[in-house]
């Protein structure tokens, strides 16, 4: 193990011929994976990289203004002819040596290093749930509103990106939660269900996100009042735009209100949630269809600006048999449309089904579910027929689950091959059975017929769900000038969701084909946003690019999680035997002390420092995606307090990496020496002396420590900004207080020099916006190594505000 | 000291005895290059545990000191980090006027004005002895030319890492620090300082001035390493002897030699080299006890502690218990160290606990390769070995354990669950 010294003795000066760098200083030549790379004496093999411009050895300690320490092992690198890897950051470059900083070694010990510190990193980065969901809602912020009893601060939270809280909390599939990282300690959160009860206690005076701002004169026609067309004159709204919706349906909500049945979500609450969308001025007209009573022409003649197709997919797909042919309910006798049956059950009109019906309903998805219950609550016997197995579903578990236990039989790998019928009247259905081969397209497994396994399954009533396609059909005679794809849906671009018509826009299920109700409103948001960007004359490429970068996806690792696991607060549910015959809301919802406890288990996953943080950088450059010391003990991690004792400095040693950099910058180059290593063994963190609170320290708050600091560890405190006077008629204008000021809180505005210049005129400003409208005022960064090609980290979606103070 | 025994030793602590057996005659004859040559030429390796060249030390030291044009300092290292190893506390209660020979042989080789004897601060019989014997040398009229400062520390087994001994000198907290430059070329006070075990500045004596120490033999010894190492020997019944071995004589030999022999059925394993030992089996009890010999098996001669493990110890257990020892005294500086021994020290518990699973084999191996490899010091490159060579030697016990039961039955489950691997979507 020992090190051979030979190759990384100081050479003296006497015995190296000297070459000369640019400056006249001596300096020599050594070869980084080789590269020629010039240093001066005593100049480290990292340094003289950074200065060629070799920017790929990762260092968590290390910084130009401070002694190098070597704690973190990110920088290890190989010299030739030693055969242990060494620190770049603390090794003087020698001449003649050869270093590799590359190798496959070093990745490991790299990866494992960071594998190590975050097995111990008691903290968070970016929310995965946030990420998640389409509509990126700051999840952990109105979970900690609600767990403080908020509840309309957070609806209000809530609404800055999705208008319909309490529906959704009803009826989303929850993407959010799949990605939770509470389940990796025990079981996710109800996400969904809190935001739907924060919403549903504040129904009777909803508050807006932000208040409407002034109108604009510019008037928008959206058409269909589902919830994607609903989300974008909301959002138009608000921003001042006068909004007229159409529909063809005799009330608004769209397939939340006709495809989605009582026991699910109550329309007269649905009702009440919109109402805030028609508080905002928001006009509507009922009962007129677009390709039947009017036109996109008429739309723009009428005055309208911009109009937005939020038609929806209202066609149910028919049934496909093996063999490839089909039968639509519109001319088979027993088969009925699928939205149809859902959409007269929710009008209260007749349907076809009835205790005396046996119903086969096929799908596995949403609506299937919807139909079965329904047909189920109607007092039928029921089965439902699925291609592939149940982990295929796209319906949630617990729908499957509640379907099963309701009483539903489930005929799971079976496909339906015929109509079987006596008499001229549907008798029954033929399926076969299916086995699951290679995973197709999408990456599901594609279901294989098995010959031979036929069987026939007695029912009066088929009802086919295998999802829904718009209706395009009337496209080329009254929506000019906008493309359909071959799957019926509206042809736009992605991003800012212009279709190929100037001013024309289409959002949700009409431009995806269908999906879920969150993904609609996400668009319908979204799409808003890009009409009003319309509105204003932006380049509309602009504007994709602009919503192409806020909704790209940031990079996520494995940090391991610790804190106590703490059980579910499962959703109180009406019991099966009173949901027969009736269609009883089945969710009873959480009294506020179940929503608090509930919401109280978020691990508040977030932190501020994502984005700037090395830690973060480096564990997705390494591929961090997963973490081999989950689940350990409670002995295994540390749980420290965070101190919040201080006015300006957060510390939370649970971020600590203890690379020394704030220890080292406050004894070397500050002096008040308030950090220094506590602790011993595992246990080694740094802290301040006798671990007191910061601010009995003799810390002058000069926050060098946090702009060194490369994880969230030390974070300046949010505080009110406050604009303090001056004297003056005692400044003599010395600038002293600019040059020192380490946060550039005071500046330089045009009108002021230094002292050392002829000064004309007053200039000192100590106000915010002074400075931020001078052209030529710079605050003061953090000095660039380099012009940077490191990965780029994507900021939070929406950063959680810091932490106040005192709080 | 004879070989073989602890208890018939001559005693030199009365100065006067000690002049009259010859002692201190080496100063007044011998010069630096005189010095330096002999011990070149007797090819002493340093006592410490990792074997250099002590001639060569001293010469890296004195061609930085040239370069430095400062003082060059001499530090003693009588610390016994083990604290199973009684060595250097023996010297300096037995032989101490021996060692302030060696001390001021070293620092006039070296050309050492200041010297400090680092030592352990709870060993009140060592420091009494060898104050008192340097109070008698000077007003004797020896050790004029040198200053020696004595300084007690408590720090634990990383206090014997010599960059974190230099830190705790200059009053600093007991953390290592990256070498290269070694504390030869940058040390203390950032001026080159040779630091040298007590027994290695012991045997600088014994080889310039031969009459001095006790009974030497020349016999026997392997003359690469310059005959003799102190050890300390734990016996089945956990009571430690002091022993004087001669290289190359086998680790069978040296047991024998002090009425302990090694039955293999009495005795499981032997432990050489103390806390980051290795840990040999019976198969391996013939290997001579030599630096070389000593690598080949994975151990080392480090703190001179040889422990004796009785039968039906649970090897896996063992080293968890080591391991668990080496992250409480880590100095926590550097990531593989602070929380590799400690991840290390958790995979091992679940063995243990019989909750483990094959990737948990793979998972120790990994461990225990990265830990050496980016450690920062000494600490770290030789903490994995009690693990490392408890599997290559026992690898009966820890298939045993993964199979879910322990070979003997006296394992404690210390987890209920084992680490599992997750990734966050």
């Amino acid at each position: 193990m020992a090190i051979t010294t030979d190759t990384l003795k100081n050479t003296n000066s006497a015995d190296t011929i000297h070459e000369r760098d640019e400056h006249g200083q001596p300096s020599f030549s050594f070869t980084i994976d080789g590269q020629t790379v010039k240093a001066h004496d005593g100049q480290t093999i990292l340094s003289a990289a950074i200065s060629h411009g070799i920017i790929d050895i990762p260092n968590l300690c290390n910084d130009e203004k401070l002694n190098p320490t070597s704690a973190c092992r990110m920088c290890l690198v190989h010299v030739d002819g030693v055969d242990q890897p060494i620190p770049s950051c603390n090794t003087p470059a020698a001449p003649g040596i050869s270093v590799q900083t590359k190798s496959e070694e070093l990745t490991h010990i790299r990866r494992t290093n960071l594998e190590m510190i975050l097995s111990d990193h008691n903290a968070y980065c970016q929310p995965p749930c946030q990420v998640g969901c389409p509509t990126h809602i700051d999840i952990p912020g109105y979970l900690e509103l609600i767990a403080k009893g908020e509840d309309r601060e957070a609806t209000r939270l809530i609404k800055e990106v999705l208008p319909f809280p309490y529906m959704l909390g009803k009826v989303c599939p929850a993407p959010c939660q799949e990605k939770c990282r509470r389940a990796l300690v025990d079981e996710e959160i109800a996400i969904c269900r809190m935001h739907g009860y924060a919403a549903e206690r504040s129904l009777d005076d909803p508050p807006t996100p932000w208040p409407q701002e002034a109108p604009t004169g510019k008037k928008i026609a959206v058409i269909g009042a589902g919830p994607a067309g609903l989300s974008a004159a909301y959002y138009l709204a608000l921003k001042g735009h006068a909004v007229k919706v159409f529909d063809m349906m005799a009330q608004s909500g769209g397939m939340t209100r006709y495809g989605i049945p009582e026991y699910r979500l109550e329309k007269d609450i649905l009702d009440k949630e919109i109402e805030g969308v028609w508080k905002l001025g928001v006009e509507v007209q009922y009962n007129v269809k677009l390709g039947k009573d009017f036109t996109v022409d008429d739309l723009f003649a009428a005055g309208f600006n911009a109009v937005f197709l939020g038609i929806g997919a209202w066609t149910s797909n028919p049934i496909t048999f093996v063999d490839g042919s089909e039968a639509s309910p519109e001319d088979t006798q027993g088969l009925i449309n699928a939205i149809s049956y859902l959409m007269d059950k929710t009008r209260g009109l007749p349907v076809p089904v009835d205790p005396d019906t046996e119903v086969m309903v096929l799908g596995g998805g949403f609506t299937t579910f919807d139909c079965t219950r329904t047909s189920l609550r109607l007092g039928a016997q029921t089965h439902t027929a699925y291609r592939r197995g149940r982990k295929e579903m796209s319906a949630t578990p617990e729908e499957v689950e509640d379907g099963e236990a309701e009483g539903t039989e489930l005929l799971l790998l079976t496909a339906p091959t015929k109509l079987v019928t006596k008499n001229d009247k549907l008798s029954g259905l033929e399926l076969i059975r299916m086995a699951l081969g290679e995973p197709d397209a999408s990456g599901r497994r594609r279901p294989v017929p098995q010959k031979g396994t036929e069987f026939t399954v007695g029912c009066d009533t088929i009802i086919p769900a295998f999802g829904q396609s718009p209706d395009v059909s009337y496209f080329p005679d009254y929506v000019k000038g906008v493309k359909t794809s071959k799957w019926k849906t509206v042809l736009t671009d992605p991003w800012n969701f212009m279709t190929d018509r100037e001013g024309v826009f289409s959002g949700g299920d009409c431009q995806m084909g269908a999906q879920t109700v969150i993904q609609c409103v996400a668009q319908g948001k979204l799409s808003a946003r890009s009409i009003d960007a319309f509105l204003k004359g932006e380049d509309m490429k602009d504007v994709a690019k602009r919503i192409e970068a806020s909704e790209r996806k940031p990079d996520l690792f494995s940090i391991v999680p610790y804190k106590p696991v703490e059980p579910k607060v499962k959703m109180p549910m009406l019991p099966y035997d009173d949901r027969k015959r009736n269609f009883k809301l089945i969710e009873l919802g959480y009294t506020a002390d179940q929503a608090k406890r509930e919401s109280a288990r978020c691990l508040q996953c977030a932190c501020p420092a994502a984005g700037q943080c090395d830690l973060q950088m480096y564990s997705i450059e390494y591929g961090l995606d997963n973490n081999r010391f989950h689940d350990g003990e409670p002995n295994d991690f540390h749980d420290y307090e965070i101190d919040i004792s201080h006015t300006f400095i957060l510390r939370d040693p649970n971020k600590c990496i203890n690379c020394t950099q704030c220890v080292r910058v406050c004894h070397d180059v500050i002096g008040p020496n308030c950090y220094g290593m506590f602790g011993k063994g595992f246990d080694t963190i740094v802290s301040t002396p006798f671990n007191v609170s910061l601010s009995d320290t003799d810390c002058v708050s000069c926050g060098a420590c946090v702009q060194v600091c490369p994880t969230g560890s030390l974070m300046m405190a949010e505080r009110e900004l406050v604009t303090w006077d001056f004297a003056l008629d005692r400044c003599i204008f010395c600038g002293d207080c600019v040059e020192v000021c380490p946060h550039g809180a005071l500046g330089e505005t045009p009108n002021f020099e230094l002292s050392f210049f002829n000064r004309v005129g007053p200039g000192i400003s100590l106000h915010m916006d002074d400075l931020a409208r001078s052209p030529d005022y710079l605050v003061p960064q953090r000095v660039p190594r380099k012009e940077s090609e490191a990965p780029q980290v994507n900021p939070l979606i929406r950063p959680l505000p810091a932490r106040r103070i005192r709080e | 000291m004879p070989e073989g025994t602890s208890n018939s030793v001559v005693l030199s602590r009365n100065i006067q005895e000690y002049v009259n057996k010859g002692g201190f005659r080496s100063l007044a004859n011998e010069t630096a290059a005189s010095i330096r040559d002999k011990v070149r030429a007797a090819k002493l390796r340093g006592r410490g545990g990792s074997g250099k060249y002590t001639a060569e030390k001293w010469d890296t030291a004195m061609l930085a000191a040239v370069q430095r044009d400062g003082p060059t300092y001499l530090v003693c290292n009588a610390y016994d980090a083990d604290p199973q190893a009684l060595a250097a506390a023996n010297l300096m209660v037995r032989e101490p006027f021996a060692v302030l020979e060696g001390i001021a042989l070293t620092a006039r080789a070296v050309g050492a004005k200041e010297v400090y004897f680092y030592f352990k601060a709870a060993n009140h019989s060592g420091y009494d002895s060898m104050l008192k014997a340097y109070n008698d040398a000077q007003s004797s009229g020896y050790l004029n030319t040198i200053t020696i400062n004595f300084a007690g520390a408590d720090a634990g087994f990383m206090g014997g890492e010599e960059s974190v001994m230099l830190e705790i000198l200059r009053g600093r907290r007991a953390m290592a620090v990256q070498r290269p430059p070694y504390p030869a070329q940058i040390g203390l006070y950032e001026y080159p300082t040779v630091i040298d075990n007590i027994e290695t500045l012991y045997t600088v004596t014994r080889i310039i001035n031969p009459a001095a120490t006790s009974d030497d033999k020349k016999s026997g010894g392997n003359t690469a390493t310059y005959n003799y190492k102190l050890l300390t020997l734990y016996g089945l019944d956990g009571k430690p002897v002091i022993v004087e071995a001669a290289f190359g004589s086998t680790i069978a030999q040296i047991f024998e030699k002090s009425n302990m022999a090694l039955n293999p059925n009495t005795v499981r394993a032997v432990v050489v080299g103390g806390p980051e030992g290795g840990v040999l089996g019976p198969q391996a009890w013939n290997t001579p006890y030599d630096y070389e010999t000593l690598a080949a098996v994975n151990c080392i001669v480090g703190s001179g502690v040889i422990e004796v493990i009785p039968a039906q110890t649970c090897m896996v257990e063992w080293a968890r218990k080591r391991m668990e020892y080496l992250s409480k005294e880590t100095c926590g500086k550097c990531v593989p160290c602070r929380v590799g021994v400690k991840r290390a020290a958790t995979v091992l518990a679940t063995m243990t606990s019989n909750v483990a699973k094959d990737e948990d084999m793979a998972t120790l191996t990994d461990l225990l390769t990265y830990i050496p490899r980016g450690s920062l010091c000494g600490f770290g490159w030789n903490a994995s070995r009690a693990a490392q060579t408890a599997q290559t030697a026992f690898p009966e016990d820890f298939s045993q354990h993964m199979k879910g039961e322990c070979p003997f039955h006296t394992c404690a489950p210390q987890r209920s669950h084992r680490y599992a691997t997750k990734g966050v979507l």
